[in-house]
């Protein structure tokens, strides 16, 4: 079924107005950001190292507060979210890193099934999910592994269990496929689609224009900060 | 849905990952509060001697050995009438020497060549309940002393005054221990909460990202904390009440005090001890982890 974009655009999940970060004075990371990303949508956000891809997804995880503009996350305007409000937040929104983030001396199944715990969901559901998320990307028989065991595309297939593995409104990815070799940067992103295709918002950080030119998704283009495209 | 159910075990995880700087910190709680508990041990039991002590004044006074029988029968009666004074009791100074040689009876050499009449003739008073005070015995030893055919009146002034002064001490000793506990404390176990986040830093962040609550992160710590100042605390009164036991079997207690029994800390003064050590530590651990909890 076509994704109505238009629909999609009128009730935006995130939108980001006039964003700007700096750290200091003279280092702006973002200049004058204007973004809207519709719910179910799958965005790849583009731009040589140190156009800020970084920061943008920080900024919308709130990991990093913008200087200046506004940033709504499923109309919660992020400047004025408390700071206990915050995890509540991060729960409601998955991530994905390019060096994994697992804990490692935490198996599979526990890394996975920390984003439950912090949400105080009872154990026996974390089971139940965690098993279903495990199995869905072929990692079942993996699930008392430490991660150090494993290989760099499982490791990244463990992180994406882990962020998918509350529902996540949206899944942020930063460089998921830069640590890994052409076959399995192309298996993680088909995992990406499979995410997508069942509605979950996907924003997709990547310099690898290979990648980008093998699907026909959406890209934004970030260079010194600012949107080009 | 509770986090309390992830806390736990997470903190027993922790702990076994992290055993030995536990332990450490652990027993370095143990040698602190042991030395705090062991003075103030010494000072309970000071305090008490010396309370035992005033509760059984009793006034000796020396009486001329010229007097003659009718005036020592209206000194005694005058005694009598004097404010505080339950009982007395006249003593020869052949009884007062019938009573040291029953005192000394396996050295006999020591009252060779002193004569029976070498002691002079004493008046014992018992002094009623409300006088069992240093304060209120005082004016009553001057009145005794202004009376005619008194040469001297003992009461044991030196060494209630020196009991008390020693309780005193020891009580300003127990209070510099406290706050040496609770600096070494905060110090210690603030270092193994600092270097137990150092090595766990990239478990903390990634349980930020996945939308942790500080509470949830804190938790384990503050617990840590609680277990290491109640098996410090815990190991330390154990400790102390075996010194105590092995100790009151083999000291020998000079003579005044021959008689006293020293007692161990009551409970209430225990359960405080372990509770006060175990509310610091959560505290520091608490205080600790806060820098490091940013959004």
């Amino acid at each position: 079924m076509p994704i109505n974009l238009k629909n999609k655009m009128d009730s935006p999940l995130i939108e980001l107005k006039h964003v700007y970060k700096s750290y200091e004075q003279d280092l702006t990371v973002l200049e004058d950001i204007n973004l809207r990303i519709g719910k179910g949508e799958f965005v790849f956000v583009n731009g040589p190292s140190g156009a800020g891809k970084t920061t943008l997804l920080k900024v919308m995880l709130c990991l990093e507060r913008s200087t200046k503009g506004e940033v709504w996350v499923d109309g919660i305007n992020l400047k004025r979210l408390s700071n206990y409000k915050i995890p509540y937040l991060r729960r409601r929104m998955g991530m994905v890193f390019q060096d994994f983030k697992l804990i490692e001396n935490l198996t599979v199944f526990e890394n996975v099934a920390l984003a439950m715990e912090v949400c105080g969901v009872k154990k026996s559901v974390v089971e139940q999910k965690v098993d279903q998320v495990l199995k869905s990307l072929g990692l079942e028989i993996k699930k008392r592994i430490y991660p150090r065991r494993l290989s760099g595309g499982e490791q990244q297939r463990v992180a994406i269990a882990r962020s998918v593995v509350n529902d996540p409104l949206v899944l942020l990815a930063d460089e998921p496929t830069g640590n890994l070799d052409a076959g399995r940067a192309t298996d993680i992103m088909s995992l990406f689609n499979e995410i997508s295709a069942r509605g979950t918002t996907v924003i997709f950080a990547t310099h690898n224009q290979e990648l980008i030119r093998s699907t026909a998704k959406r890209v934004i283009i970030l260079d010194q900060g600012r949107i080009v495209i | 849905m509770s986090i309390i159910p992830y806390i736990i075990p997470r903190t027993f995880s922790n702990m076994r990952g992290n055993w030995l700087s536990h332990l450490m910190t652990a027993l370095t709680i143990a040698f602190v509060v042991l030395i705090f508990g062991l003075s103030t041990l010494i000072y309970f039991n000071l305090h008490r001697l010396a309370e035992n002590y005033s509760r059984e004044i009793r006034i000796v006074t020396y009486i001329d050995p010229a007097l003659p029988p009718e005036d020592i029968e209206n000194l005694k009666a005058k005694v009598l009438k004097l404010r505080g004074v339950a009982k007395i009791r006249y003593i020869t100074g052949q009884e007062g020497y019938q009573r040291l040689v029953q005192q000394f009876q396996d050295e006999k050499d020591i009252l060779a060549g002193l004569g029976e009449d070498f002691l002079p003739p004493t008046l014992e008073i018992e002094v009623t309940g409300t006088m069992h005070n240093l304060e209120r015995i005082r004016p009553l030893v001057s009145e005794l002393t202004s009376l005619p055919g008194i040469t001297d009146v003992y009461y044991g002034k030196e060494w209630v005054e020196r009991l008390r002064q020693a309780a005193d001490f020891t009580r300003l000793i127990t209070l510099a221990i406290g706050g040496l506990l609770l600096l070494t404390t905060i110090f210690v176990v603030s270092n193994t909460i600092k270097l137990t986040i150092y090595l766990r830093r990239n478990e903390l962040e990634t349980m930020r990202l996945v939308g942790a609550t500080n509470f949830f992160i804190r938790g384990p710590f503050v617990l840590e904390g609680m277990l290491q100042g109640l098996v410090g605390s815990g190991l330390a009164m154990l400790a102390l009440f075996t010194l105590f036991e092995f100790l009151k079997t083999q000291v020998n207690f000079p003579g005044f005090i021959r008689f006293f029994s020293p007692i161990f800390l009551p409970i209430p003064v225990v359960t405080g001890i372990i509770a006060g050590s175990i509310i610091l530590c959560a505290t520091v651990s608490a205080f600790s982890i806060r820098q490091f909890l940013r959004v």
